[in-house]
């Protein structure tokens, strides 16, 4: 095997050299601001829409998880839109071994959130949903945070302080703390993230 | 300090990996485990022939080993990082953290 003399600037020159490889190659980078300003808005309304057709999570169940399930769907459409179009424009595939590591990071805690969705539709409880989303959410953004930006991980605490607001103080008020959370929290990140990348 | 150097073992670095366009290749194959050509060259900026290159070393030593299928009807060339070649790495790095922890324990040295 080749082997030679090595000097410490050697070193530092090889370990920043790692660095560089690894911050490149697992940073995932495609999740647009756009995406989350579309989230946040599209929480935003659906707060409204919540609050003006007065659709309490207890008093109708059913039409508060279509409201949010729509919700979802919206966002999560624009969101792959955007990630694809990033993806295209950085020559890279849309399904990328950065955003596997995203999705199955952060499908445990969709998983047990859908779970316990139907658990406390069944028992009449759905007002402890919002509260519930927001902290898994925040528990999933944590899960993948080693891959995402400082940003992202502030985010997620800020979630997780939302879903004790929404689980105590809130609980009456679901759409005061969907709007907050998911439309506030979503707006601030995604303005943050436009002028980072304008930079 | 090169005194101290060979006397703490670190006179010795295996070039196969030092070189830095291999380093970046062996660094995203022991992170990655196995990645596509294209998704390499893409990655990390290389052309065809470079890549063709350095991995043909690597493959040579018994770093990194080829895999080629049809996936559609069209050849995919798939690269796995050996053990072997994760031992070699990780020895490489821990050359490296040696060495920067003896420039600093001795500043002004380094």
């Amino acid at each position: 095997m080749s082997r030679r003399a090595i000097t410490r600037d050697d070193a530092v020159e090889s370990i920043e050299a790692i660095r560089s490889v690894l911050d490149r190659t697992t940073r995932y980078t495609h999740i647009s601001w756009a995406a989350i300003v579309m989230a946040g808005a599209a929480a935003g309304l659906s707060a409204g829409a919540g609050w003006a057709f007065d659709i309490s999570p207890v008093a109708k169940p059913a039409s508060f998880l279509l409201l949010w399930a729509g919700t979802l769907i919206a966002a999560g459409a624009f969101g792959c839109a955007t990630t694809a179009r990033n993806a295209r424009q950085a020559r890279e595939p849309f399904w990328s071994r950065k955003l596997q590591v995203v999705t199955l990071g952060f499908l445990p805690a969709a998983v047990l959130g859908s779970v316990i969705t139907v658990l406390l539709a069944d028992t009449g409880r759905l007002d402890l949903a919002p509260g519930m989303w927001m902290g898994l959410y925040g528990v999933g953004i944590l899960a993948v945070g080693h891959v995402l930006d400082w940003e992202f991980q502030v985010t997620a605490w800020a979630f997780l302080v939302s879903a004790s607001m929404a689980l105590f103080p809130l609980r009456d008020r679901p759409h005061i703390a969907m709007l907050l959370a998911f439309g506030g929290i979503h707006l601030g990140l995604g303005a943050f993230r436009y002028f980072k990348e304008r930079r | 300090m090169t005194t101290r150097m060979k006397a703490a073992g670190f006179e010795d670095l295996n070039l196969v990996i030092h070189e830095k366009t291999r380093l970046a290749i062996m660094t995203f194959l022991v992170s990655a485990r196995e990645a596509s050509f294209s998704e390499m060259r893409d990655e990390l900026g290389l052309t065809d022939g470079n890549l063709t290159l350095h991995m043909k070393v690597l493959e040579k030593h018994g770093y990194a080993r080829v895999h080629k299928s049809l996936v559609r009807r069209r050849p995919r060339t798939t690269y796995h990082v050996t053990e072997r070649g994760v031992r070699a790495f990780q020895e490489y790095v821990s050359v490296l953290e040696r060495i920067l922890d003896l420039g600093r324990r001795q500043p002004g040295r380094g």
